[in-house]
This record gives structure tokens, C-alpha cells and sequence, in this order.
């Protein structure tokens, strides 16, 4: 059979027992093992089967995926949250849009210190929207807020979709978290632009009552969060002068959550337990998914899909941009029905090879996917951050509200996808410098 | 789950067998939580080790990635009576639909066949491994073959909660 045609076919099935429910790891791994036993033969899977899991989930850089995971459930549970949230709406809730910009501005606080969107956006929506609802503000532009806001843990270091990017093309994982930082904060900038634009234009959107605080207050809030910001910092900092790898840097920040959380008597040793329970779930959860898209790579190229894709783009003469906008498509049309993380795993064994074949910068083309999967986790029907926010709220929240709510914020992501094509160098130009 | 973080299993939908099978699964995931607190507490005191002493410990790589198969192995039975997996859930049928009588047969089937393979080209590893008495590379060296039947037993036990949770769904199509 044509290379081509046998991944088509394997994409099919792989997208038919996924739509169908069956679990997308299992779903991978059972297109790759059958797909193997017919290209290669028995001997040939049970060899790559037996070699891979072992090798892969003994790798020394993969333990950024638990210990990142571990520091986001520690900070989670030990409500630091709570003391962004009010640090910032001290500081800027007086101000037109403040009190959903505060949401944005904690939360893009909160991403320096945990890589999970659904976690941001699901303990947002505990804090932010009972203050929302208690001004009397408009509702469904809050939850687009919160949704959207959640998702800059996928951008901001530490970000387990970056990690999970590396993992999974083998680009540096410390080069791509570093690449996030710039995109990150102009995303939280573009988020909170388009708060206070609509703040201008809609009188729903500002309390009747502003309420104000005392320098002292302020100062107070500050003071609440300088050690979770300082740990933000050294872990930034350490990567990025390559002081730490990224794992140690996953430890360090364990130890400095944990630490936080102690001091301020948040954490008892049962909360710990839970806390740690839950990061190796999640942690086994996302390996074995990772497992099985390695093997489902090595598939596609032991089928010759990979060339046969590569070979097909060089002689038809399809360009570069053209290639980026059939990503765009391809991710956006997906992203509305299928998590971030099964769309990274199934698409990239194909995309990323085409895209290196077309000369594309490995960590550009990264932050445009993880851009996109930004946009993907808050566009409905199936944005994975809508529904984080709906489900948090405990039945508030409808579906409609959400989907009108997060337009808004969808469109200003759209904005920030369009300024990184246009500069790649916000994405590279921090990691060219790096050591 | 983002992938950021695979959703916790939903409490509004079954909650999966028990027992005696998820007792276990749950001694295997608190196993792997120790490996997990290994591993930061020996990542925190290398991190400190290399500031301090400008030198890193010795033997931390190696234990790390030692633990690492821990995690992701000893978790594994939890994740499928759980229904832990990421899955998309588009649709969610009514409990004996066809399409949840389709959905299930094909995840179960999946489970034996993938956690199955696992597990018996695991078991080859392991003999090899064992035979040879495989050492990790670096300053400390540590037998690799302990770890490597653990796999084994966390794929094994994977593979085997998949009929548990076929009697499990018989048993509540038939309100026992």
C-alpha cells in the first residue's frame, strides 16, 4: 500500500476509536502496534514495543512532567491562588475592566508557577467569578476571562504543553519553555487590552461601586505573594541561564511550593499525600499518552509516511507560508473537538518532520502550536477550558454564556497568533540568547 | 486535562469497580508517590548540592530515572478501573447503549492488547536484564532488573484489571 494512503488510514481509525470514546493513549498505541504488525510483521513491533517503553519512561528529562505537575497541584491546594487574586484586584480593581483584568494578571501569575490550563481555569473560577456575581458584573464575560486567562499556563513557563512539545520533537525543552515567556506576556497583555476596550464601550462591565484600598492594603497583598513570585523567578532564572535543567528546576519548584505553603500553614502532611497521589496520576496519565505517540511516530516512519509526506510537499511545490496556514486550519478545525494533548500527539509525528523539511525554526513553529492549542482550549464546541470553567461553577455557568462570553477573548488570540507569524523573533529571540 | 492536566475521573459518572482489585491499584499509586517524593527530594538536595558545593550528588540521575518507571507503571491498573485515561468525551451514551457496549468493548480489548504486550515484552527485558545483571551507567551503579519487573507487574496488572471491570459492568447491567 502507498505510505501516504496507510497513514490516512491509520489517522482514520485512530480518529474513529477517539470520537468513539475509547481512550486516546489506548487508541494510539493500538493503531500503532496493529499498523506495525502490518508493515513490519510481529517480531518487528514486539522488538520496538520492548525497547521503547523501558528507554522512554527511564528518561532523565521527562521527570519535568511530574515535578512541574506536582508544584502546580501544591500551589493549588495551598491557595495561593486566593492571595493573587486579591493582591491584584487591590492594586488595579479600581480601574476600568480591573476586576476582570485582575483575573488575567493573577492568573498569568498563577501560569509562572503551575503548566496546567484546566487547573488555572477551574481554581479561577472559584476565587474570580463569586466577585464577579457579588459586583454584579457582567457574568459571561467573566467566564470568557477566566477561560481565557487559564489558558497562559500553556504559555508561560513552566507549560507542560511546551514540555510535551519537546518530548515529543526532540527540541530543547529548557529553549522552549524560555521561548514561551515573551509570547506569554503579550498574550496577557492582549487579554487584558481587550478588557479594558470593552470596559470602554460597555457600562456592564464596571461595578457601580468601585471599591478602594489603602497603600497599606495593597502593600499587605504584595507582601502575601512576593515567595510564590520569587520562585517563579529562580525557576525562570535557572533555566534560563542554564543554571538548572528543566527537571531540576521541576524539583526546586516542589521544594519552594511545598516551602510556601508550610510557612503559611496551608499544607498538612494528608493534604501533601493527596496532592502527591493526584501529580503521579496525572504524571502516569500523560506518559503513557506520550508513549504511545512515540511509537506511533516510529510507525509513520518505519511506513515511510513521513517521506512519502515530506517528498509529496517538496515536489508540489507547496511553500512555506502556505504549509503554516494548513497547520492553522488543521489545529483550529481539530482544536474544536479534540484536547490539546491528543491533537499535539496525533498531529505532530506528521507536521513537525514537514515543517523541519521546509526549513521552519523547531521553537517558532512550536509556539505557533502551542498558540493554537491556546485557541483550541477556549474555542467551543469542545474548548477543554470552557468547560473546566462551567463544571468549577457548579451549574452557574451555562454553555451559551460561556460560548458568547469567551468571543472576545478568542478574537484578541487570534491578534496575538497573527503578531507571532509576522515576528517570529518574539518567540526566538530569547532563546538565541540563552547559554 | 490539560494537557495540561488529564481530568480526574468524573464524579458524576460511575465511580468503577471496587474492592479488594482497587485496593491494590491504590497500594501501587501510593508505591508510586513514594517514587515521586524520591525523586524531588533528591532533585532538591542535588540542586543544592551543585550551588553550594559546585558539584551535583552522585547516583540522583540514576535513582530519578529509576523512579520514573515506577511512576508510570505502578499507577497504570489505577488509571484503567478508574477510567483515569484522557479520553474525549463527546458523546457520553446512556449506560447500555450500544455505542457505551461498543466503547467499552473496544477500551477493553485495547487494554489487554496494548498493557498486554507491554507486560510480555516487559518480561523478556526483565530475564535479559536479569541474566546479565544489568547495571544503570554512571558514577552509582544500581541493578536495573528490580525495576524492570516492576513494569511488569504494573503492565501485568493493567492487562488484568480488564476483566474486573467487564464483571464490574455486569454486574450493574444487572442492578447487582
Amino acid at each position: 500500500m502507498d505510505p501516504l494512503l496507510f497513514a490516512i488510514l491509520c489517522l482514520v481509525v485512530l480518529l474513529v476509536l477517539v470520537f468513539i470514546g475509547v481512550p486516546v493513549a489506548l487508541s494510539i498505541f493500538s493503531v500503532a502496534i496493529v499498523g506495525m504488525v502490518a508493515v513490519m510483521g510481529e517480531r518487528f513491533m514486539l522488538a520496538q514495543v520492548k525497547s521503547l517503553i523501558f528507554a522512554a519512561s527511564s528518561n532523565y528529562a521527562f521527570a519535568v512532567v511530574p515535578m512541574f505537575v506536582l508544584m502546580g497541584e501544591i500551589a493549588g491546594s495551598s491557595r495561593i491562588i486566593s492571595d493573587l487574586y486579591m493582591a491584584c484586584y487591590r492594586w488595579i480593581g479600581a480601574l476600568r475592566g480591573g476586576v476582570y483584568n485582575a483575573t488575567v494578571l493573577a492568573s498569568a501569575g498563577f501560569a509562572a508557577i503551575s503548566g496546567s490550563t484546566v487547573v488555572n481555569a477551574a481554581v479561577f473560577t472559584r476565587v474570580a467569578l463569586p466577585e464577579i456575581e457579588r459586583l454584579g458584573l457582567n457574568r459571561a464575560f467573566g467566564v470568557g476571562c477566566i477561560a481565557a486567562s487559564g489558558t497562559l499556563a500553556a504559555m508561560i513557563p513552566p507549560s507542560l504543553t511546551m514540555v510535551l512539545y519537546g518530548i515529543l520533537t526532540d527540541v530543547s525543552i529548557g529553549k522552549i519553555l524560555v521561548a514561551g515567556i515573551l509570547p506569554g506576556f503579550l498574550t496577557a497583555t492582549m487579554l487584558m487590552l481587550t478588557v479594558w476596550v470593552s470596559a470602554l464601550m460597555r457600562c456592564d462591565l464596571m461595578p457601580a461601586q468601585v471599591e478602594t484600598f489603602t497603600l497599606r492594603e495593597k502593600t499587605a497583598g504584595l507582601v502575601e505573594i512576593w515567595p510564590a513570585m520569587m520562585l517563579a523567578a529562580i525557576i525562570f532564572g535557572g533555566i534560563y541561564t542554564g543554571t538548572v535543567s528543566p527537571s531540576a528546576a521541576g524539583t526546586i519548584g516542589v521544594a519552594g511550593a511545598l516551602l510556601i505553603a508550610v510557612l503559611k500553614r496551608r499544607m498538612t502532611l494528608a493534604m501533601l499525600g493527596v496532592s502527591v497521589r493526584q501529580a503521579v496520576i496525572i504524571s502516569a496519565a500523560l506518559f503513557v499518552i506520550i508513549l504511545a505517540g512515540m511509537l506511533f511516530s516510529r510507525l509513520l516512519l518505519v511506513s515511510g509516511a513521513v517521506t512519502g509526506l515530506t517528498d509529496m510537499i517538496a515536489t508540489s511545490g507547496i511553500g512555506y507560508w502556505t504549509f503554516i496556514a494548513a497547520v492553522i486550519v488543521i489545529y483550529f478545525v481539530m482544536g474544536m473537538f479534540i484536547d490539546p494533548v491528543s491533537m499535539m500527539v496525533i498531529t505532530l509525528p506528521f507536521l513537525y518532520p514537514t515543517a523541519r523539511s521546509l526549513g521552519v525554526d523547531p521553537i517558532w513553529f512550536g509556539i505557533i502550536v502551542v498558540k493554537l492549542v491556546e485557541i483550541a482550549a477556549i474555542t467551543p464546541p469542545i474548548g477543554i477550558n470552557l468547560f473546566a470553567v462551567i463544571s468549577a461553577s457548579g451549574g452557574r455557568v451555562t454553555s451559551r454564556e460561556a460560548f458568547v462570553g469567551v468571543l472576545p477573548f478568542v478574537a484578541a488570540e487570534l491578534v496575538v497568533l497573527a503578531l507571532l507569524l509576522m515576528f517570529p523573533a518574539i518567540s526566538t529571540y530569547l532563546p538565541g540568547t540563552m547559554m | 486535562m490539560d494537557l495540561n492536566s488529564p481530568p480526574a475521573p468524573d464524579a458524576a459518572r460511575d465511580p468503577g469497580p471496587d474492592g479488594l482489585a482497587v485496593r491494590l491499584a491504590s497500594a501501587l499509586v501510593w508505591f508510586a508517590a513514594a517514587a515521586a517524593v524520591v525523586v524531588a527530594l533528591l532533585g532538591t538536595a542535588d540542586a543544592l548540592s551543585t550551588l553550594l558545593r559546585g558539584r551535583p550528588l552522585p547516583g540522583v540521575v540514576e535513582v530519578t530515572e529509576l523512579s520514573l518507571v515506577i511512576i508510570v507503571c505502578m499507577t497504570q491498573p489505577w488509571i484503567v478501573l478508574k477510567a483515569a485515561h484522557i479520553t474525549l468525551d463527546l458523546f457520553v451514551p446512556q449506560p447500555g447503549s450500544v455505542l457505551h457496549m461498543l466503547r467499552l468493548a473496544l477500551t477493553l480489548a485495547a487494554v489487554l492488547m496494548v498493557y498486554g504486550i507491554i507486560a510480555w515484552t516487559g518480561w523478556d527485558a526483565f530475564v535479559q536484564s536479569w541474566r546479565v545483571g544489568q547495571e544503570t551507567d554512571g558514577v552509582v551503579r544500581l541493578p536495573v532488573y528490580p525495576v524492570k519487573l516492576l513494569l511488569v507487574v504494573g503492565m501485568a496488572a493493567a492487562a488484568l484489571t480488564a476483566p474486573i471491570v467487564l464483571w464490574h459492568e455486569i454486574r450493574r447491567k444487572r442492578g447487582l
